[in-house]
């Protein structure tokens, strides 16, 4: 043996995970298993399709290939999201993980020990579905670089699973709950979310292999299969639309869930440093904004500014004159992008905000080295900075939108009026600095209880008075505490401040509610909601200070 | 070998740990005696590296801990309270895990293996399942990870909790092995009478702090000024605890049914004289010893004094 090879060591962890998962009585148990499920998929459609002369030979056995990409789905991307999720619970429960910690592997030895050690018969058992995949191959004639296309775009959705499942084990506090949670935010994260697609926020679908198996397989597979891709408007695969450009599908796959692999192995660094440590450092808070910002402001630009991102997206049918667009899809596109947004900041807020502990920790540390502040980086500083920039790249990215759409011609004529843009603004920043104040001040359990019971109760009132009364006014004035209600409708009205672009139909141009009957003065509403929200946050950050100074001054 | 400077560790109000120095010197067996919730496990957990203080150093072997925690890790073995293992891994497969994760090479390996399982005397055991060993079992093999490396220093939290009385000897007696290889060995625990047979210096922890620390027989022998004796009589005791009283030298005399003790400042002679003197009164003496006080007395006293 030469002296690379005695030197060359398999990560240990995947060592532990082979020998203590993949005994040979559970390999031969589950092996039969799954091989008799593949072979009974595969056989029952290839077989059935031969013998009822329904498609010739190549055609049937492509035509098995779906039901063996599903099989080989569940078993890596179901069981073994689940295995990685309850085994890291698990093991950190029972204390075992602080041995690993304490070896001196690095982190991204150890990150990676557990990533592929943990579901490493769930790795086997998909390799048992293989020689079926080879059979369907040989006799269909399948293209293998089509093929390895598409696992290659397979596997780093597996290891994105993966990582979610790694992230969710390591902060779950039970190993059952950690894998109900890792199967909740795997549906969420890769079924929920990539619906947005549909309402031009592309780079949820590429968390999924979806636009691959249905873009990129399809182009091989039997027509029928083809024909219902292409009746359910599946034709994702293609050039996505970035900012003013394009970039290639595969590529882009790759951007987006190397993106999420990287925050997901950031936290689980984290937290195997210091299991006291925040998901997230400001910093890293501020770099996974700024990623989030960066892929919704480039979906949402494309739309607006390319004519054909924003066809393939409202006009899949040619329907629609080609030169002509809704206004109001505008507004659409720039609620969806500030819901977005507005979603991971108040994660991140969550995420980095100090308990009480936390801080007090923070203070006397400072204290002992005789410093009279913490730096603002630390996990004891207060978020409001962070809160702050978050806010602040938010505005400027509607601005960038609104200036473009302003430039484009096609959405609005003028820029909104002055004092639509500063009360938005205003809205924004007491909103955002709202809930950063709560945060700080009270525990993230109760924050979560307060924000229920301070947005929910009022929206449901809202919804209450509008459906049965049809009280649209008094509706939006009781919903204003919620959020989405108030962001909303501060948007329509600064869309309407502008001035409607020339010709085409002056109601696609309308932003808010039209009604003959109605009486709406979305003005005096936004006005009231932004001085209600704007004085609820100079209380709650009054509080927070005074909160953080008590907390300074105690031994 | 292990050196704290102004530890401390805080979870929001409390303290688990107070402005804490320590110096424990190269090869000494350093006791870490206190009740439940005094901060030994924190102040353990830091020195392992595995958490954070709110401030304060801590250096082990050299290294410190939060700055150099690679070559701290290095140098460490760690076996925490309630010890537990890989239920589904083999005990052989248990210790290669850990061989592996610090870099030992392929070839040495089953030689330190062998040699770990042979020390704590699981040789039999080597295939068994770890999730199948008794408790005392399970401890020793979490142990004989925790030497594989040859690590300078053992910290081992509570490594005797939950044992029975005879692998607790076990324990006791690997410890001293190891204590005669030259390791320097952290020890928590509240057998508090067991420590002070191979332990060189304890320390006692209070409320987080460090509240005595030093030799061992230097901290026994300054609570032994005050010679402590019993005297068991045939019958009642009290005609003994009569003629005890008569001698200066004794005091503090507390008879209790046929059980009667004294303190003393007399000679080893003078206390003989004693006894023949108990005897030659008519008094029956079943028994007459000295009872020396140990660590758990130590701490007794502390802790009075604390709380007090």
């Amino acid at each position: 043996m030469s002296q690379a090879a005695s030197r060359f060591e398999i990560n240990p962890l995947c060592v532990k995970g082979l020998r203590s998962r993949c005994r040979l009585k559970f390999l031969i148990s589950w092996g039969v298993i799954w091989l008799t499920i593949s072979t009974f998929v595969f056989l029952s459609t290839y077989l059935t399709l031969v013998e009822q002369e329904l498609s010739s030979k190549a055609d049937a056995a492509k035509a098995a290939l779906p039901g063996i990409l599903v099989i080989q789905s569940i078993i890596l991307m179901l069981f073994g999201t689940s295995t990685v999720a309850s085994g890291v619970a698990q093991e950190r429960d029972e204390g075992l993980l602080d041995y690993i910690r304490m070896t001196p592997m690095s982190p991204t030895a150890k990150v990676l020990g557990y990533l592929f050690g943990l579901p490493i018969r769930e790795y086997i058992l998909f390799a048992f579905t293989l020689p079926l995949v080879a059979i369907i191959v040989i006799i269909s004639g399948f293209s293998l670089l089509t093929l390895a296309h598409f696992y290659l775009v397979f596997f780093t959705s597996v290891l994105v699973y993966h990582m979610t499942a790694l992230v969710v084990g390591t902060v779950s506090p039970k190993p059952r709950l950690a894998s109900m949670m890792s199967m909740g935010l795997v549906v969420i994260l890769y079924f929920a979310l990539p619906n947005l697609s549909r309402v031009g926020i592309t780079f949820f679908e590429f968390l999924t292999i979806r636009p691959t198996f249905l873009g990129l397989l399809q182009q091989e597979l039997p027509d029928g299969l083809r024909a219902r891709a292409e009746l359910n408007g599946i034709d994702t695969f293609r050039p996505v639309p970035f900012f003013n450009g394009t970039v290639r599908p595969t590529l882009y796959t790759i951007m987006v869930q190397g993106f999420l692999i990287a925050v997901m192995f950031s936290i689980v660094y984290r937290k195997w440093r210091d299991q006291a440590n925040h998901l997230f450092s400001k910093t890293g808070a501020l770099v996974v904004f700024g990623g989030v910002t960066t892929f919704t402001l480039a979906s949402i630009w494309s739309v607006v500014a390319q004519d054909e991102a924003y066809h393939q997206l409202f006009n899949p049918f040619g329907s629609m004159d080609s030169s002509s667009r809704i206004p109001q899809t505008l507004y659409a596109l720039m609620m969806i992008g500030l819901m977005i947004l507005g979603g991971t900041y108040l994660f991140l807020i969550c995420a980095t905000t100090p308990s009480r502990n936390r801080t007090l920790v923070g203070f006397r540390q400072m204290r002992r080295l005789g410093r009279s502040n913490i730096p603002l980086a630390a996990d004891a500083a207060s978020s409001f900075p962070l809160a702050m920039i978050m806010l602040t790249i938010t505005a400027l990215a509607g601005a960038a939108i609104l200036m473009l759409a302003h430039s484009k011609g096609d959405y609005i004529a003028s820029s909104p009026s002055a004092q639509s843009i500063l009360t938005v603004l205003v809205l924004l920043f007491a909103i955002g600095l709202s809930i950063q104040a709560l945060t700080e001040r009270i525990a993230l359990r109760a924050f979560g209880v307060a924000a229920f019971l301070l947005w929910m109760i009022p929206f449901f009132t809202m919804v209450i008075f509008m459906a049965a009364f049809e009280a649209y006014e008094v509706g939006f004035y009781v919903g204003q505490p919620f959020p989405p209600v108030s962001m909303g409708l501060a948007l329509g009205w600064l869309l309407e401040s502008t001035t409607p672009v020339s010709g085409g139909d002056v109601s696609s141009q309308r932003f808010l509610p039209t009604d003959d009957n109605l009486t709406f003065h979305p003005q005096t509403v936004v006005t009231a909601g932004t001085i209600g929200y704007a004085a609820a946050a100079l209380v709650l950050q009054r509080m927070r200070l005074r909160h953080r100074r008590h907390l300074k001054g105690m031994q | 070998m292990i050196e704290t400077t102004d530890i401390r560790v805080d979870y929001g109000d409390v303290t688990a740990v107070h402005d804490l120095t320590l110096s424990i010197d190269s090869g000494e067996v350093f006791g870490l005696i206190g009740p439940n919730g005094a901060g030994k496990t924190s102040l353990i957990r830091v020195l392992a590296t595995l958490s954070e203080p709110t401030y304060g150093e801590a250096v082990v072997a050299g290294f410190d801990v939060a700055d150099n925690r690679a070559d701290a890790r290095r140098q460490i073995g760690y076996m925490p309270d309630l010890a537990p293992v890989f239920k589904d891994l083999r005990c052989w497969e248990f210790l290669d895990l850990f061989a592996a994760s610090h870099g030992i090479p392929r070839a040495d390996r089953r030689r330190r293996i062998e040699y770990a399982l042979e020390r704590v005397n699981l040789t039999g055991k080597r295939t068994a399942m770890a999730g199948t060993l008794s408790r005392g079992m399970t401890q020793r093999l979490v142990l004989a990870k925790t030497m594989l490396h040859d690590p300078a220093v053992l910290l081992l939290d509570e490594p005797a909790s939950g044992l029975d009385p005879i692998a607790r000897v076990d324990l006791r007696n690997i410890l001293r092995d190891l204590a005669a290889d030259g390791k320097t060995i952290l020890i928590s625990s509240h057998i508090l009478n067991e420590l002070s047979e191979f332990c060189t210096s304890i320390g006692i922890m209070e409320k987080g702090r460090l509240v005595l620390s030093g030799n061992i027989d230097t901290i026994i022998a300054n609570i032994n000024t005050h010679r402590r004796y019993t005297v068991e009589t045939i019958g009642p005791v009290a005609a003994a605890a009569d003629r005890l009283a008569t001698h200066s030298g004794i005091s503090n005399i507390e008879p209790q049914g046929d059980r009667c003790t004294f303190e003393s400042t007399l000679t080893d002679a003078e206390t003989a004289a004693v006894l023949a003197e108990l005897i030659q009164g008519g008094i029956v003496v079943r028994a007459f010893f000295e009872r020396r006080r140990g660590v758990e007395d130590v701490m007794m006293q502390v802790g009075a004094s604390e709380v007090s």
